[in-house]
């Protein structure tokens, strides 16, 4: 049994910009702990609409509501420290990697939490990232390692729901399978976009984004079923 | 004419120097450097002359509203430039840009009326020349900081999305393009600053001793000048860049890709 606790819902949301809207008329609702992936042909808005979850892009038209508020600009702040977003291709520069793992430490959202380097090297374990790696920089790590860093860095904040965008994408088998033993365990909420069936099987529920497929509607306690389908309106 | 002096016939002559360096470019093939270099001493030989014919105006009347004018002609034309190169809407930018100049000049230009005391206090000799030393070099500090800046920003915006959506607040997302772009912005002048004297003498210091001053008194006018400089840079930039986030995100945080256009480099 799932329950059906309403975590984000849109109405009729039109996402991107009144001049060249992205998706338009998006009806969706998730529920805390369901693990969900956006999926469909590259270029056809998941990312997007992942990230409009975040007030990463614009919803212009419609309703957005978390936990049942209607959300504004001045509700951004509690969503983005409610969730745990983890960024496409990290670009992440040439910091030293606990200089990355530990900037989020430096922002107001965390005052009163410090970074505990072994909390690092147990997620490393976790995610088989070698611990050497955390007296690295982050230009001489690899796609993958990089990707992982992002996950650890994300999951660090202690949040227990993960917004991820192709979590997956540049893992080799043995690494996906870590992310997706921890991740899709069930001790998160997930909502990711991903086009990686080694990421998507594992989800509780898929729903299509892709370009002239028509809105449907869904209500939080018909989506448990495992691999369930939907398509979202563009 | 006096010893050292330069006369306006020896100055003609003086251009015949170009053929060496227009002689080795047309040799090289840059003919369009060649027209460039032309074009280029011409609109010089024209606006400084022009300066010159004003600036005698100018002393000669030395107006408090004539000067106030003059500078604030001198703010917007600095202002515009630096929107150009750094590739900035200025529809969007341009009040940020011209109060971040005028507020890191005139905090300047202010305290160095102090230590100078000029009779009146606008006095044009001082005040006209001094406020351009500032602005010519707040030019280059203002056009590195905004296009590294903004380039930076777009061209790394996942990275400061990765850091908007997970929590942080605007500032601290956009912290370390701001840190990254000050410090290529305001570096130069810090070398400046450590080789000034050993590796290159300062234009100013060379022109006062030219005409006549003393080496001392060059001297410390030159000190001040470059105090002056360096901070008047540090707070145009500063301001500059912290005042234009304002404009150029808006209440989700996110860039208004409007507000950059391509710079010309």
């Amino acid at each position: 049994m799932c329950e059906p606790v309403m975590l984000c819902q849109l109405k009729g949301a039109f996402i991107g910009s009144a001049s060249t809207p992205l998706l338009s008329g998006v009806d969706l609702t998730i529920a805390t702990g369901e693990s969900l992936v956006f999926h469909g042909p590259s270029g056809g808005g998941k990312s997007s609409l992942l990230k409009s979850l975040l007030g990463g892009v614009h919803i212009f038209r419609g309703e957005y509501r978390f936990r049942g508020q209607s959300v504004d600009v001045r509700m951004l702040k509690e969503i983005r420290q409610a969730m745990a977003y983890i960024p496409q291709q990290p670009e992440i520069g040439k910091e030293a990697v606990t200089d990355y793992l530990q900037r989020p430490f430096s922002w107001k959202v965390s005052s009163g939490k410090s970074f505990n380097q072994r909390e690092a090297a147990d997620w490393f374990d976790r995610f088989g990232l070698e611990n050497a790696l955390l007296s690295s920089s982050c230009d001489r790590l690899s796609g993958g390692q990089r990707q992982r860093l992002a996950i650890v860095r994300a999951l660090m904040t202690g949040r227990k729901i993960v917004l991820a965008d192709e979590p997956t994408s540049a893992l080799d088998d043995e690494a996906c399978q870590k992310v997706v033993s921890t991740l899709l365990a069930g001790e998160f909420t997930v909502i990711s976009a991903s086009h990686d069936p080694r990421w998507m099987n594992h989800c509780s529920r898929r729903v299509l984004v892709a370009a002239g497929q028509v809105g449907e509607g869904q209500n939080g306690a018909d989506n448990c079923k495992a691999g369930r389908d939907e398509k979202v309106g563009v | 004419m006096n010893e050292g002096g330069v006369g306006l016939i020896q100055l003609s002559l003086f251009y015949g120097i170009l053929i060496l360096p227009l002689a080795l470019l047309w040799w090289l093939g840059l003919r369009q450097l060649v027209h460039g270099l032309i074009v280029g001493v011409a609109r010089m030989t024209l606006q400084l002359g022009l300066i010159g014919i004003y600036l005698k105006f100018l002393f000669d009347q030395d107006s408090l509203w004539l000067n106030v004018f003059w500078l604030l002609v001198m703010v917007t034309v600095a202002n515009l430039h630096i929107l150009t190169r750094a590739g900035i809407s200025k529809r969007h930018l341009f009040w940020v840009s011209q109060f971040s100049l005028l507020a890191g000049v005139g905090i300047v230009l202010f305290g160095m009326i102090l230590v100078v005391q000029p009779e009146p206090w606008y006095q044009t000799r001082y005040l006209i020349p001094l406020a351009g030393m500032l602005l010519g070099n707040c030019l280059t500090g203002n056009i590195l900081v905004l296009e590294r800046f903004y380039s930076a920003v777009g061209e790394r915006y996942e990275q400061f999305m990765g850091d908007l959506l997970l929590g942080a607040s605007l500032y601290e997302a956009l912290q370390p393009f701001i840190r990254n772009a000050l410090q290529a912005a305001l570096s130069p002048i810090v070398a400046t600053l450590t080789t000034l004297g050993v590796v290159a003498l300062p234009g100013m210091m060379t022109g006062q001793i030219l005409g006549g001053a003393e080496p001392v008194e060059a001297v410390i006018y030159q000190i001040m000048i470059m105090l002056g400089i360096a901070s008047s840079m540090v707070i145009c930039a500063v301001l500059n860049i912290v005042l234009s986030i304002r404009i150029a995100f808006d209440g989700y945080g996110l860039l208004n890709r409007s507000v950059m256009l391509s710079p010309e480099r």
